[in-house]
Parts: structure tokens; sequence; C-alpha cells
């Protein structure tokens, strides 16, 4: 729970973590108690070079 | 009850309905966490600030878009949802398609769409029975989470499902992707041949005869290895068929699923197999399985040995059942 978190004031059901996608769509978070890794439930969704992963590479 | 991901309204034409959205559909793949080899220490993520070295808060972080050298645009969550006033806050519906012109590479993900108060009851049970009569579904867009998103809304047992969308120029054309198309003109007989494989193949669409035995074979590795067993690996794969046998393999697939050994029944044959084994040679996710075949009440909390016990104790009530 965070206070300037918008989702958190409606009762949300959403993630704090960062989704992680890697190349071949895999996701990831970054928090390890999210329970579901789906793009809606996170505002912070990024490709995995952003993390140093250079699975890209391969594709 | 599960909380919702969004909620807010669907308008069509001048009705109004407050409805909030749920997950419909859960990953059970296996999750694991990161550890640093040769040792036991968890590995995480840190949002850092890059000057003072010190973690950020979640609330702190807002969005900021590089102008200049050094110099960013900062955007706050609540900016990014006031920009689309309208469509963060409400779906409203376009246009109402025939369900079956939507090609399946535009399916992206289904949410169910419950009813958001008592007050919407009425309008939203009359959604649903117009959108099953009319096997329409409900084209919109809407904002959620500062991402827009395309989506569907469909009548699926008697609720409303929204299933979001890929938008067209998400799509990658196959030539784009494979270079060069293969040939696909067939030879002779092969086209018959191949009809008749898949006729021979053909069955019902039942999803629960599938399982996902990647992830009960993880499950075992990790079972295997906490009990210091003997790591079980799997044969390698057929090779592929050599195209001067194509037709020679037709036949004899053709003969093979006739005689009911090409059916995908087979696979489960190892299933049926493992269950008739003792018990506790299983894994926690086969004896899952096996509880939810039988029915054991309440198998969702229970753990592996509480498992087993429930299944042979209704295993005995069923036979004593049927003796009787």
């Amino acid at each position: 729970m965070t206070s300037r978190c918008p989702d958190c004031a409606q009762a949300l059901d959403h993630c704090h973590g960062d989704l992680v996608v890697h190349a071949s769509g895999r996701p990831e978070c970054t928090d390890p108690a999210c329970v579901e890794l789906d793009v809606p439930r996170h505002r912070n969704v990024v490709g995995c070079d952003a993390l140093g992963c250079t699975c890209t590479d391969a594709t | 009850m599960a909380r919702p991901i969004w909620s807010g309204t669907v308008n069509f034409g001048l009705v109004s309905i407050p409805v909030r959205l749920y997950s419909a559909t859960q990953d059970h793949t296996v999750h694991f966490r990161q550890i640093e080899r040769g040792t036991s220490d968890r590995v995480r993520y840190q949002r850092v600030n890059e000057r003072t070295g010190k973690e950020v808060d979640y609330g702190d972080i807002v969005k900021g878009r590089e102008i200049a050298d050094g110099e960013y645009v900062v955007v706050e969550p609540e900016e990014l949802d006031a920009i689309a006033p309208g469509r963060s806050r409400s779906i409203d519906i376009d246009t109402f398609v025939d369900l079956d012109e939507i090609d399946p590479i535009y399916f992206q993900k289904t949410y169910w769409l419950g009813p958001g108060d008592t007050s919407g009851s009425r309008p939203y049970g009359l959604l649903v029975k117009a959108l099953e009569k009319s096997n329409r579904a409900g084209i919109c867009n809407f904002v959620m989470r500062g991402k827009e998103y395309l989506a569907a809304i469909r009548a699926d047992d008697g609720v409303l499902a929204l299933d979001t969308l890929f938008f067209a120029d998400e799509i990658r054309r196959p030539k784009d992707q494979l270079g060069e198309l293969p040939d696909s003109a067939p030879r002779g007989k092969e086209l018959d041949m191949a009809i008749s494989l898949v006729d021979s193949m053909a069955g019902p669409w039942k999803p629960e005869d599938y399982s996902d035995t990647y992830t009960e074979r993880v499950e075992q590795l990790i079972e295997d290895k906490a009990a210091g067993r003997t790591i079980k690996t799997e044969s390698e794969p057929p090779e592929s068929t050599n195209v001067v046998d194509l037709s020679d393999a037709l036949r004899r697939s053709v003969e093979a699923a006739r005689g009911g050994r090409g059916r995908k029944g087979s696979s489960t044959g190892g299933r049926k197999k493992k269950e008739s084994a003792d018990l506790s040679e299983l894994s926690k996710s086969e004896l899952d399985r096996i509880a939810r075949d039988l029915d054991v009440p309440g198998r969702s909390k229970m753990r592996r040995d509480e498992l087993e016990k429930a299944i042979k104790g209704q295993k005995t009530e069923r036979a004593d059942k049927s003796a009787s």
C-alpha cells in the first residue's frame, strides 16, 4: 500500500513491480510477490533489454 | 471474492452499466526465485536513484521523457489518466460485430466483466442476453494504467467477458516473420491422405483432457532434487519426416490412428499407468490432478501427504460404494 498510488486508493488489484517482457513474450516481474504476470496489473512494463538482458539479440 | 483490476462503466447507446474487471485466466507456470549460484541468497531487483544510490519507493516514481541532455518532462500517473478522461473510466462500445468474424490471432487475454453494483444488474443482464442471442461482440477502446486497449465484449456463461485484442498494426504477417513461405502444393494423393489422417484423429474439444506436462515435470524435478533422487531425463524427440517418405508416413499414420494408436489418447496412457502406481511415488502436481479427477473436497489447501491420504480414502469410499 502506497499513499500516492491511485490504484491503492481505489483498492484495485495491481502490482508495484516492473513487468519485464522478454523477446519470446515471456513476462517476468521484479516483485517476487507478484501473483499474476499480466500487463494490465502493472503500470511499469519494460522490455528485458532495460535490465541488461540480451535475449532480444537472438531474434 | 477477487479484487477487480479496473472499475468503471460500459456504455452502449445511451445505456451506462457500472462494471468491474477481473482476470478470467491464471498462469500455472512454476515461479522460481532467483538465487546466486553456490549460495541460498535471494537476488532481487531494486529501483535505485542513480545519483544517490538509494532505493526509491514505488509511490515516488514518476515517468519522464528526456527532451534535452539531462532535462526531462515529468508526467504523473494521474496526468496520464487525465488525458483520456472518458476512456480511463468508461468503456464505450463503438460497434457490434459478429463474433465469428474476429480472427483468433487478434485475441489477447480474457477478463470477466462483472456488474459494478446492484443498480446496474438489469441493463447488465439485458446486454448479456442481447449478445448471447445475436452472437455479437461489442468492440470498444479503453485506457487502463496508462495503456489503451482494444477489446471485444461478449456473453459467456451468463456473464460478460471482455477479450483484449491486438491492434491491427501489432499483428505480424507470416511473410515478414518466415521469409520465404514454404511450397505447400501437395503431390498426388498426399492431400487426400492428409485429410484422411486429420479426419481419423478428429475429436471434440475437451480442454480438461490436456495438462501442462512440462510444469508437472518441473515439479517432479524439484521434488526429486529435494529428496536426493536420480533425475529422470526424457528421450530425444523423433526426427522430422523425410520428404521422400511422406506418403508412407501418412499411410502408416492413418493406419495407426484408425487402430486407435495414433490418437492423442495414447499420451494419457502414461497418465493412467502412473495413477495406478503407488501414490507415494507420485509428485504433488500428479496427486493434485488425481484429487481433482476424484473431486476430493478441500484438495487445493492440502499438503502432499494430506493429498495422498485423501485420495486413498476417496478411492476406498468409491470401491465400497460400488461393491454394495
